[in-house]
């Protein structure tokens, strides 16, 4: 293993680097918050002409055939700018669901204009009492002499309204041959019976919620023994981001206190000198490195390990990362003191996105049910097991 | 940045777990221990890793050493604890081991290598002394210079396995400089010097491993000082420098990991294994998550030995607070899963008449080692110390 990055992995971290100086301090970011648009048009295409839509995505599909790792490299510099336009819904999340799920033929249709920015698809999965966990769908997909015909509702739709389209996952409860099966259908978001209603979220990103009442699909994508294992697979892709995020935020959270804590003058000295402040920034530190080494883990899983133990392990690193972001982030407002508090100021917006964060892609307690739930199942194969290789 | 696994280090964990699996004898692993094995165990462990031309895991090739990577001693580390060898005597070995080899003239080394490596010289540390803690630069053991002796007086603390030890390395003061630091010397002693005295204190684990130490006009050779007078602090901080990547203490870890998985099989309650109970289930499997964070950074922290840069300052501090934060939530977990019989008392092994009470074989040294681990966050310097250590290394404050 490599934890330095390449020469190249340097100049793509730069690059996104350079563009959030640029477009991204706080007063920018406050303005496109208070647009309430979901970030800015030009913005992204920015992240389009500069390849970072289809960074991991194949090149034979008009991506740049990227890794992960150039993925959780551009996470990592949004999380330190909060960008508000939905690369982790739209770009990963999607993109990546479409490419384990979708026919190369499919692919080539929907993949090039996801990656040059022309065209923004999202994803929805997650329904109002799913929170957030894919194997959960009463939405149902019904077949008709059209095509196949979608009832239900979602919510927390990444980058929804503002999106051309949407890959919804749904049962096929009627489906003779595949009874029940979760399959994923490709939206237009103007097809007749579909309603999307915004969906403002704290750190201001957006998503929407919809209804789909007799929606006739596009097409379904790949075919129904693919659609749940696709979706966990893109569900990984976009917690990998989620979490170099996040890493990405707290390191900006511990930059920031720090300045403050050496300007910041209280009984005539530098609140720096205080020791109890100076060990809790240890302690943050230490904390944020640790989520640095769970973002390797969740990383190396995507080199070393097959699909479902993938998503076990980027399950757990979600849960955990999210759970230190959280903490690391708020005692980044309390070390601030009354300014922490302000909206003016960067610091509370950090812990707005380690929250949301935690309820994104299945909240953080849902998570570590189903960890802890595989984690039985483990236990009693293994006991299964050697009871079989006990026997005579 | 790149996370394929390196083939060599894989066929080298092969060709450690192969050796264990032919080598170790069975009277020799998972025997009951505290912080180190009984000093047979060790001696019989040293002396069979020798002949395997193993002897010195952590030493370069041209100290006699096997000349591995960091990487490749947590590995060792790692499948020694999973087989349950006795421990080495980690003093003479990541302690003493890197000062002998780059301070220690050719005849101290040709002195004291060959008996350690023998398992018939151990070793213990004379730093701390009941004035002097994380505070050690102020240490107040005298060394005075008496033609070709240095006459030592004075008192060190806490000095761990004194009382089975042959030799002890000490910090003492041979000067009496403006700058604290600058007076203190690095010696080395024969336990069995006229004047030397080992008083056992014993420690809320029940065990004996902590004595006092009182050195009463002891004369120690002049040649046995290491590196020159007043060079002993910058030998120190040589030394606990090269601790970084061991800080957590990982294959103690794992050994805590697999003890909790075995008793979330073996203990019943309401008529059910614990790991069937979703509240046991949750709080193993973010164990489970917490050792995956931990071992890398384990890696990390070996990644970044020997760099010169604030992160490497930093990470061995860092990786101790998480690590030893674990150490203790791990085993008092431990002591929780036992249920009623984790507030019973199991005398340790070796400390006073064999016993057999109920739950004996699941249960015994669980508490002892949960009330040791007390000491995880004192020894090394505390993580008071290391906070302080980060702040400073990562923002100057």
């Amino acid at each position: 293993m490599q934890f330095e990055l390449s020469s190249e992995q340097q100049l793509l971290r730069d690059s996104v680097a350079r563009f959030i100086a640029e477009n991204y301090d706080v007063t920018q970011r406050l303005a496109l918050v208070k647009a309430d648009e979901g970030g800015s048009g030009a913005n992204w295409q920015g992240f389009a002409a500069n390849g970072w839509l289809g960074a991991a995505l194949p090149e034979q599909f008009s991506g740049f055939g990227g890794s992960a790792i150039e993925t959780a490299i551009i996470s990592q510099q949004f999380g330190r700018g909060l960008v508000v336009e939905p690369y982790l819904g739209c770009a990963v999340l999607t993109g990546q669901t479409l490419l384990a799920a979708a026919t190369p033929s499919q692919c080539e249709r929907w993949l090039p204009g996801l990656i040059d920015g022309s065209q923004r698809l999202a994803l929805a999965y997650s329904e109002p009492w799913s929170h957030g966990m894919p194997e959960i769908v009463q939405t149902h997909a019904d077949h008709s002499p059209n095509g196949y015909v979608l009832h239900g509702r979602k919510t927390l739709v990444l980058g929804g309204p503002l999106v051309d389209g949407y890959v919804v996952s749904a049962r096929l409860p009627s489906h003779p041959t595949s009874r029940g099966s979760v399959g994923l259908f490709l939206v237009r978001s103007d097809a007749p019976g579909l309603t999307a209603t915004r969906l403002p979220l704290h750190d201001g990103t957006q998503a929407a919620e919809i209804v789909l009442d007799a929606v006739l699909a596009v097409e379904m994508l790949g075919d129904l023994e693919h659609g749940l294992p696709a979706l966990r697979e893109g569900l990984s892709h976009a917690m990998l981001s989620l979490c170099a995020e996040l890493v990405g935020a707290m390191e900006r959270t511990l930059e920031i206190t720090a300045d403050y804590l050496r300007n910041r003058k209280q009984f005539n000295v530098q609140i720096a000198t205080f020791q109890s402040l100076q060990h809790r920034m240890a302690d943050m530190a230490a904390e944020t490195e640790l989520a640095r080494s769970m973002l390797f883990v969740a990383l190396a899983s995507f080199f070393n390990e097959c699909a479902n133990e993938r998503y076990e392990t980027l399950s757990s690193a979600k849960s955990f990362i999210c759970g230190v972001a959280r903490n690391v982030c708020a005692q980044g407002i309390q070390l601030h003191g009354g300014i922490g508090m302000t909206e003016e100021y960067s610091v509370g917006h950090y812990f707005k996105r380690a929250v949301v964060a935690d309820v994104l892609l299945g909240t953080g307690t849902v998570r570590e049910m189903a960890t802890a739930r595989r984690l039985q199942k483990r236990f009693s194969d293994a006991r299964t097991d050697s009871t079989y290789a006990r026997a005579p | 940045m790149d996370f394929n696994v390196d083939p060599a280090l894989v066929s080298f964990r092969t060709t450690v777990q192969d050796f264990l699996r032919n080598e170790l004898p069975r009277d020799l692993a998972n025997l009951p221990r505290s912080i180190s094995s009984e000093r047979s165990e060790t001696a019989d462990w040293q002396r069979l890793l020798t002949a395997h031309g193993w002897g010195a895991p952590y030493w370069p090739v041209n100290r006699g050493g096997t000349g591995w990577s960091v990487e490749q001693q947590i590995i060792f580390d790692e499948e020694c604890a999973a087989a349950g060898t006795p421990t080495l005597d980690n003093f003479a070995h990541k302690l003493l081991g890197p000062v002998l080899n780059h301070f220690a003239t050719d005849d101290q080394r040709a002195e004291h290598v060959g008996p350690t490596l023998a398992g018939e010289r151990f070793w213990c540390q004379g730093f701390s002394e009941p004035g002097s803690g994380s505070d050690l630069a102020s240490l107040r053991t005298r060394a005075q210079r008496d033609g070709d002796f240095y006459v030592v007086n004075g008192q060190k603390i806490w000095t761990s396995y004194a009382h089975r030890a042959d030799w002890i390395f000490l910090l003492v003061r041979t000067s009496q400089s403006e700058k604290k630091q600058l007076g203190i010397s690095f010696l080395l002693a024969d336990m069995k010097t006229p004047g030397i005295t080992v008083r056992p204190i014993m420690s809320i684990d029940g065990r004996h491993h902590l004595n006092e130490v009182f050195f009463d006009n002891v004369r120690v050779p002049a040649a046995n000082l290491i590196g020159r007078e007043g060079e002993g602090w910058s030998i120190t901080k040589y030394l606990l420098n090269n601790e970084h990547a061991s800080t957590a203490e990982l294959p103690m870890l794992q050994v805590f990991l697999r003890r909790m998985q075995n008793l979330a099989v073996e203990i019943q309650l309401d008529g059910k294994a614990l790991v069937e109970h979703p509240e046991f289930a949750l709080r193993l499997s973010r164990f489970e998550t917490e050792m995956k964070a931990v071992s890398m950074m384990v890696q990390r922290t070996a990644a970044l030995h020997g760099q010169e840069s604030p992160i490497a300052h930093a990470m061995g501090s860092m990786l101790k607070l998480r690590g030893t934060d674990l150490q203790q939530r791990m085993s008092a977990f431990i002591v929780e899963m036992l249920g009623d019989y984790g507030a019973v008392f199991y005398p340790c092994p070796h400390e006073g008449p064999a016993t057999s009470l109920p739950l004996q074989e699941l249960a015994a040294g669980a508490a002892s080692e949960m009330f040791l681990r007390r000491a995880s966050t004192i020894y090394g310097g505390t993580n008071e110390v290391q906070r302080g250590i980060i702040a400073k290394a990562l923002y100057g404050f």
